[in-house]
């Protein structure tokens, strides 16, 4: 459904993306994760036709997204990463100018979205908070019930609340059978909504995982505090990978499987158990740590 | 052209025509009010007693003596001008370049309209407004022409005056228009639309200052004001189908060029 054939795209500083290539199935939810500046950005607004390729091209629905955009917006929704609206409207007047644009004749969705997503449209943008503005960016972009939808950092500046709410709703979206791309940098958000995720650095695609694959090698580390000396000895010789932070304080790290881990632990009394959260970063490090990657 | 959007653009921007149109047309009326036929034909008379080169150096050889050369005068040869500038300075900004330069252009090239559409509807807004405040100020000033001084008015010549100056405003908005297509930034845009714009100005007064003659006069020539001879419109001492085609082949090379221009580029949204 969403097609990018060695893309390329490169900016005045270097930055940008080189020889891209991935495919996003129809009825697939494709999450795109990369840290700031890897070319996410530039990857979506090439998909939307904001940008000419330098080389390559890109397709949503065998339309190509350069020369044919407007014909993909027809059924392509689009939430960008920088919320910005027309300044001195109010946010019902702000989804009311974009429904006329696109020739809607029905406005129960809208209806529908702006109750789900709580939000009020009633006042000054200039007024939302960003929360506010994010929803009001969501509503716009799914008012016309699209079938391809590309989200550059959907959830930023939603609370964790509101983040529940929305990947409920790409959840249904999802069994609706629409085509989703969502670029972030958060990999909980991807790994709750996404079938497969690709990862970008520095402008490549370094890889694309299934994602439960992705979840099944992913370390995790454990932060355990044990009640005694002998505990700790035990712990010592179950083998696990440890590393002591402090006297009866360990940090384990479990690759996949956590069941031998928590086998492990049932051998000693256990005063606090952590889960430390992974980073972006480290899930990279993880990548690149196992040498797979360049 | 997006009927939608062009009420939205509407919305937005109609105060900064009201504020146009009304000083404009406030200023025109003040000065059609200040003329005195009788008073202007004494003082000419005064002058033409004095020798030929003395009030031609205190530029009072041009005494105008009829409403309608009045008005050239003092409104369409000079002021009319400036307010023109500063407006399709402000217009044609608000409606591209800050969209651009704001992100808002995203939300509206995520409709299914072409970027060309988007372009060309604010290009139609903006000669709509521009056309708006024309009319207003052209039909206030006739009523009120009519009403204080009775036929007094060359209605022909100041409907061609009129035109003209229609025509330059959006010659000017246009040059605006197409910076603001190809800029991403307002003040960049902003920038070299005042450059352009200022310069003409300037170079129709430095134009005057020599009398029109050596490196003056050449001045004066190559601003687009020198398309705009509003005492010479009033006195049909010129062809003002010429100028006024020219005035209509610039708009169009310059929007035209902007659309296409900015249906061709990168857009950092």
């Amino acid at each position: 459904m969403i097609s990018v054939r060695h893309l390329t795209k490169l900016y005045r500083n270097g930055r940008g993306v080189k020889d891209l290539t991935f495919e996003v199935g129809e009825g697939e939810v494709f999450g795109y994760l990369g840290p700031n500046g890897a070319g996410k950005t530039t990857t979506i607004r090439n998909l939307l036709g904001f940008l000419r390729p330098d080389g390559g091209s890109c397709s949503i629905d065998a339309l190509d997204c350069w020369r044919e955009a407007d014909s993909i917006q027809r059924f392509l929704g689009y939430i960008p990463g920088e919320i910005a609206f027309i300044d001195g409207m109010t946010g019902a007047g702000f989804l009311e100018l974009l429904a006329d644009m696109r020739q809607m004749q029905d406005r129960t969705r809208i209806q529908g979205l702006t109750e789900r997503f709580q939000l009020d449209a009633s006042g000054r943008i200039r007024r939302m908070s960003k929360g506010a503005k994010q929803k009001l960016g969501i509503v716009a972009a799914c008012m016309h019930d699209p079938g391809v939808m590309v989200f550059d950092e959907p959830s930023a500046g939603l609370d964790p609340l509101m983040r529940r709410i929305f990947v409920d709703f790409i959840a249904e979206e999802r069994r609706r059978g629409k085509t989703i791309l969502m670029s972030s940098h958060d990999f909980d958000e991807i790994e709750d909504t996404c079938d497969r995720a690709g990862i970008i650095r520095e402008g490549v695609l370094v890889d694309v995982q299934d994602i439960r694959a992705l979840k099944e090698r992913q370390r995790r580390v454990f932060v355990v505090t044990v009640a005694s000396g002998e505990d700790a000895e035990y712990l010592r010789k179950t083998g696990l990978e440890l590393a002591e932070l402090e006297p009866l304080r360990f940090e384990a790290i479990v690759h996949g499987n956590v069941d031998r881990f928590v086998k492990a632990l049932a051998g000693c009394t256990v005063n606090n158990l952590e889960l430390r959260d992974m980073t972006l970063e480290e899930v990279f490090m993880q990548y690149y740590g196992e040498g797979r990657l360049p | 052209m997006n009927l939608a959007l062009f009420r939205a653009s509407l919305r937005s921007n109609w105060v900064l025509l009201l504020v146009f149109t009304v000083i404009s047309t406030a200023y025109l009326v003040m000065i059609l009010s200040m003329f005195d036929e009788e008073h202007l034909k004494q003082i000419k008379g005064a002058i033409e007693m004095a020798p030929p080169a003395l009030s031609a150096a205190v530029g009072m050889d041009v005494i105008p003596t009829t409403l309608t050369d009045f008005a050239a005068n003092y409104f369409y040869g000079f002021l009319v001008q400036l307010f023109l500038i500063v407006h399709v300075l402000i217009l044609p900004a608000r409606l591209v370049v800050r969209h651009v330069d704001r992100g808002s252009m995203s939300y509206l090239l995520s409709t299914p309209n072409s970027r060309t559409t988007i372009a060309w509807t604010q290009a139609v807004y903006m000669a709509a407004s521009l056309a708006v405040m024309a009319v207003v100020m052209t039909t206030t000033a006739l009523a009120f022409s009519e009403s204080q001084f009775p036929g007094v008015m060359d209605v022909p010549a100041f409907l061609s005056l009129n035109l003209a100056t229609f025509l330059v405003s959006l010659a000017m908005a246009a040059v605006s228009f197409f910076f603001s297509c190809i800029w991403s930034e307002t003040k960049h845009a902003v920038g070299c639309s005042t450059a352009v714009l200022v310069s003409f100005f300037v170079l129709t007064l430095v134009g005057r200052y020599g009398h029109h003659e050596g490196f003056y006069g050449v001045a004066g020539k190559v601003s687009i004001f020198q398309l705009l001879p509003a005492r010479a419109i009033v006195s049909g001492e010129t062809n003002m189908l010429v100028n006024d085609g020219i005035l209509i082949v610039l708009i169009a090379v310059f929007v035209v060029g902007g659309v296409y221009a900015f249906s061709r580029r990168d857009l950092p949204l």
